[in-house]
């Protein structure tokens, strides 16, 4: 089993990732720009360090998910079933594209299909009739190439983790809560990987903690303005 | 039934610890312990809770029972001190591990960039203690193997995915929002470091699968004893 990144090769000459077919440049960045969001969306993570948050706390106590997700932490629940609808249709295809991936990125393919597709159903289950339907997706080719696949799939990663971060604190039901935080932590290990594999040869590590020492939460209708910004919804 | 157990549990390795887990009682104790004005204790309290000895248990369970101070009520502070005592221990973990001199390049920019996020976890919960009202834990004194790259950097793994569970485990139980926002803003961080570190020496990005365990405060106490000095 070969891996393109590893302690071995990090050992010997200390630039192992040079061997990780790896993305550069910024793309998360730009894909938030291009949606729109970034430039006033973020909200710092100096924020949450100064007196533990006022902005943070802004964004987490407020900006639920639209009416039409339904009320309450039932809004709540289906906003976060269509981020990972649409997270385990864009592996889905992904798998089904056959792409020449490294090892690692298929290893990392496998796990994040199972995990997005696993929380589908978990959601689906907990919202019984309530569950929103599963909206009709486009990906216009982003999970049929190699590197369009892994810069998307790190800037979804970590919009989940945005997303669920922003109504950590908004949902009521403790067994809920516990639940989306449980996806929380998979969403973030999700994106530090695909970060690490798209850092390649960048040393630093800032795509895998791409807000610094502490994440961002994001409201919904920051993440929503992101997403539509995506053209993946399609209906 | 209660006498039967804590014979046996003053007999096992961590027996206080397993009654920690078993009795109210004595979690709120230590609870208050932690989040005392007397915290400066915690990392002897920690050791002592899970050492085995008679002695080191009666001695915690009294001082325990004397505890008092500003914020000694107060769970939220008790947690933002355990939170603090493990970032603590990793913050002088990575250190460790950059001094050793195992990694270079990119791996060793990877290395110094999580510890130094690790020493601002620090800060920030030290700062959260304050504002809670409570008075920061002092610095434990770590013990750490550092052995070769491949076994530091597994420790790695296995010390952020217990610090990603050890948040999960706690974040249902915090009650200021703030304190909330903050730890959950930490706790993805962890989960971020534990599964880079899981891709470098070649483990599960999610040990867990698709949901995350939490672990509680027992576990997670016992499994850090072994990195106390």
């Amino acid at each position: 089993m070969s891996y393109n990144v590893n302690l071995e090769e990090i050992d010997a000459d200390g630039a192992v990732r040079e061997a990780a077919d790896g993305v550069s440049g910024d793309t998360r960045l730009s894909f938030l720009k291009k949606a729109g969001v970034a430039g006033g969306g973020l909200l710092s993570g100096g924020a949450i360090l100064s007196t533990l948050a006022p902005g943070a706390m802004a964004a987490t106590q407020h900006g639920r998910p639209p009416a039409k997700f339904g009320r309450g932490d039932i809004g709540i629940l289906n906003y976060a079933l269509t981020l990972e609808y649409l997270e385990a249709a864009f592996y889905n295809g992904a798998t089904a594209a056959n792409l020449a991936l490294n090892p690692q990125t298929a290893a990392f393919l496998k796990t994040v299909t199972a995990d997005e597709n696993a929380h589908v159903a978990f959601l689906k289950k907990a919202l019984g009739k309530k569950a929103a339907k599963q909206p009709k997706f486009d990906f216009k080719g982003a999970n049929t190439s190699v590197e369009s696949f892994m810069k998307t799939a790190q800037v979804l990663e970590n919009t989940g983790v945005h997303a669920y971060s922003g109504q950590a604190l908004n949902i009521k039901t403790p067994g809920y809560v516990k639940a989306a935080l449980s996806i929380l932590t998979v969403e973030a290990r999700h994106a530090s990987v695909i970060g690490l594999l798209n850092e390649g040869a960048a040393p630093g590590g800032k795509e895998m903690t791409p807000d610094g020492p502490f994440d961002t939460p994001l409201t919904a209708s920051q993440v929503l303005k992101a997403v539509e910004g995506t053209k993946f919804i399609t209906g | 039934m209660r006498s039967e157990s804590a014979e046996q549990t003053d007999r096992a390795p961590g027996g206080l610890v397993e009654r920690l887990v078993r009795d109210d009682v004595d979690r709120k104790r230590f609870l208050k312990l932690a989040g005392s004005a007397g915290a400066a204790s915690f990392g002897a309290f920690v050791l002592a809770a899970c050492g085995s000895s008679k002695k080191a248990a009666s001695t915690a369970a009294t001082t325990a029972g004397t505890a008092t101070g500003a914020g000694s009520g107060s769970g939220d502070v008790a947690i933002a001190n355990y939170a603090l005592t493990l970032e603590y221990l990793e913050t002088e973990f990575y250190e460790k591990v950059e001094a050793s001199g195992f990694f270079k390049g990119a791996t060793a920019s990877l290395i110094k960039g999580f510890g130094s996020q690790e020493q601002t976890h620090v800060e920030a919960l030290k700062g959260a203690v304050t504002k809670l009202g409570g008075t920061p834990a002092e610095k434990p004194a770590g013990r750490f193997p550092i052995e070769n790259a491949t076994q530091v950097a597994e420790l790695a793994y296995t010390v952020e995915n217990l610090g990603a569970a050890a948040y999960l485990g706690q974040a249902a139980k915090i009650q200021n929002p703030e304190l909330l926002a903050a730890a959950l803003a930490i706790h993805t961080v962890e989960a971020r470091h534990a599964a880079t570190l899981g891709t470098l020496v070649k483990k599960s990005i999610t040990p867990d699968g698709a949901f995350a365990k939490p672990a509680d405060m027992s576990t997670v106490l016992a499994a850090v004893k072994p990195f106390l000095a």
